[in-house]
């Protein structure tokens, strides 16, 4: 790849993955939404009030990998934490669960909201309408007491802190003990808030870059338009995913699932400061962290995708069980390394066949998307006078005499 | 010496950059220009243009008179048409593949400019606006609109 056909595919993924961003005003909206339930369980008169309830984003939402829907009707899942500052000492999973129920229930709107009156196995479902075409999963939790503290010194202070700390503790139907047991200790524990630290420490690939730490991993933050070639590499990551299982060839169902996606991603990227580069070394270099383990439990070997915050949890547990989910998941890994031949081998195709790949890897609405916002703002720099040709070649960009500014015409 | 081209001002009968000029200066930037016609005060040329790194190579003929005017020709290949469209986007010819790459009436060039320094990088912006053009139709380098009648129902107007 030369460095002049390398920076040309950079812009065109760069806008591509603009394209696959939610907007603005979705993400405000979904904020503004979260906020109101936070409000609503944590007000004073709420039973919940005393144990300081709050409402954080977890999951792609946080980790800014967030990819809108292939159909612009389709609801984009948002998954959020409730973490509650303790609880009653008699409270079990159960009770927890439904208290948090009970509260939202007892909101007019939310009542309406909730289809699944029982809850799902972790989470409650907060249905928002048709035209906001987003639902809010709510994960029911207890954190440590110096939570909120704690969170903040993990992203101020790029320093080791014991990720561990920020822990939550969570309800599950199926766990034998979800109604007798009161001691959280032997509650399930996730770690979403020490995940999104370690994936942030992933992503930043420059010092320089590291005062966008603390803001980008505070989950409380503002739209970010701008995003790290790791980010956007795992949101076209996961849009092939999307376009390649929407196929009837497959069971979607078994589809590879975005946290493996993410972790893998996040564990083979190499601090590529472009697009292109990072994309194509993360694909060559996903598989190879994938890792044979004995689970202790079954006394097997089985394939595992550990998580970093919590070696004992693999995130591929299902694969030993349902052995499509393997099989899928190396076919689109398959797939994957031969549509990136497109990314490596276009020099002098035409700008047409790049987008006709695209669309077939991607979908063709937000590749013609992007196709247009990168010819846009083309025109725009030449409007500026800062649209430039090179000698020799008549290649457009930065190099070279300046393109004064016309207006195509012709016979109509 | 009225041409569609040049509004020469005929009472400073100012004539403007010398054909062999022009040529000289074309050379200086693209060494590998082929030379068809090269008369006193006129020329024939064939420039290799790929307007980006992606794009496929273009050979683009230029015919210049002196204070008449400048043609420009798509030679190498049929240009393909979007699906959607039929006739090339801003050309006088779509059959001859003849580009329009700026606006006479608004004066955008006349004899005192160089065609190195104009007419050459218009002709890398129409060929890449071209390629973006042929997956959905759509102009996207400005000037004037080339589908006036059309909506945002994506029904195709008649285009003759």
């Amino acid at each position: 790849m030369t460095e002049e056909y390398k920076n040309e595919v950079v812009e065109i993924l760069e806008n591509l993955g603009k394209q696959l961003d939610i907007s603005e005003s979705q993400y405000n909206e979904a904020v503004k939404s979260y906020e109101a339930v936070g409000e609503w369980l944590s007000k004073d008169g709420s039973p919940l009030y005393p144990y300081n309830p709050r409402i954080l984003p977890q999951g792609s939402f946080m980790l800014g990998t967030i990819v809108k829907p292939i159909n612009d009707e389709d609801d984009i899942d948002i998954d959020l934490v409730c973490k509650l500052n303790g609880k009653p000492i008699n409270w079990t999973q159960k009770h927890l669960k439904g208290a948090v129920g009970d509260r939202l229930k007892d909101h007019s709107t939310y009542k309406e909201m909730i289809e699944d009156k029982d809850g799902g196995r972790r989470c409650w479902t907060l249905e928002y309408s048709d035209d906001a075409n987003y639902h809010m999963d709510i994960l029911p939790s207890i954190s440590d007491k110096n939570f909120t503290v704690l969170l903040s010194e993990s992203f101020n202070n790029s320093q080791h802190i014991d990720t561990n700390k920020l822990a939550i503790r969570l309800t599950d139907k199926e766990e034998y003990n979800y109604s007798t047991e009161t001691n959280t200790e032997w509650w399930m524990k996730s770690n979403p808030f020490g995940y999104a630290k370690w994936f942030y420490q992933r992503a930043i690939y420059s010092s320089t870059k590291m005062f966008a730490l603390s803001e980008s991993v505070d989950p409380v933050k503002p739209y970010q338009k701008e995003k790290l070639p790791l980010q956007r590499a795992i949101q076209l990551l996961k849009r092939h995913r999307d376009i390649m299982f929407s196929s009837d060839e497959y069971d979607s169902e078994n589809r590879p699932i975005s946290i493996i996606i993410t972790t893998l991603a996040a564990r083979a990227y190499d601090r590529s400061e472009n697009i292109v580069d990072t994309y194509v070394n993360i694909v060559s270099r996903m598989r190879d962290f994938i890792e044979t383990k004995l689970n202790p439990k079954t006394g097997l070997y089985e394939r595992w995708v550990s998580n970093p915050v919590n070696d004992e949890e693999n995130f591929a547990d299902k694969w030993s069980e349902v052995l499509q989910k393997e099989e899928y998941f190396h076919k689109w890994l398959d797939k994957l390394e031969e549509d990136l031949e497109t990314i490596k081998y276009s020099q002098g195709v035409g700008l047409q066949r790049l987008n006709e790949s695209f669309s077939a890897q991607y979908g063709d609405k937000v590749v013609n998307k992007a196709f247009a916002a990168y010819g846009e703002k083309n025109r725009i720099l030449r409007e500026s006078g800062l649209r430039k040709m090179a000698s020799g070649t008549g290649i457009l960009g930065t190099v070279g005499t300046s393109v004064p500014n016309h207006n195509f015409e012709g016979n109509v | 010496m009225s041409s569609k081209f040049f509004k020469a001002n005929s009472k400073r009968k100012l004539k403007g950059i010398p054909s062999t000029e022009q040529l000289k200066r074309i050379r200086t930037e693209f060494p590998e220009i082929k030379v068809l016609k090269s008369g006193w005060d006129n020329f024939e040329i064939v420039v290799q243009i790929r307007p980006t790194a992606i794009s496929e190579l273009y050979d683009v003929k230029i015919v210049y008179t002196e204070n008449k005017w400048v043609k420009i020709f798509v030679i190498n290949k049929t240009l393909e048409l979007a699906e959607n469209r039929t006739k090339l986007p801003h050309v006088y010819d779509s059959q001859k593949q003849q580009l329009c790459l700026y606006s006479p009436s608004k004066k955008e060039w006349n004899a005192h400019n160089y065609i190195i320094d104009t007419i050459i990088p218009w002709v890398s912006e129409w060929l890449y606006y071209y390629e973006l053009w042929l997956p959905e139709g759509k102009w996207l380098g400005g000037g004037h609109n080339e589908y006036p009648n059309e909506d945002n129902t994506e029904t195709l107007v008649n285009e003759e």
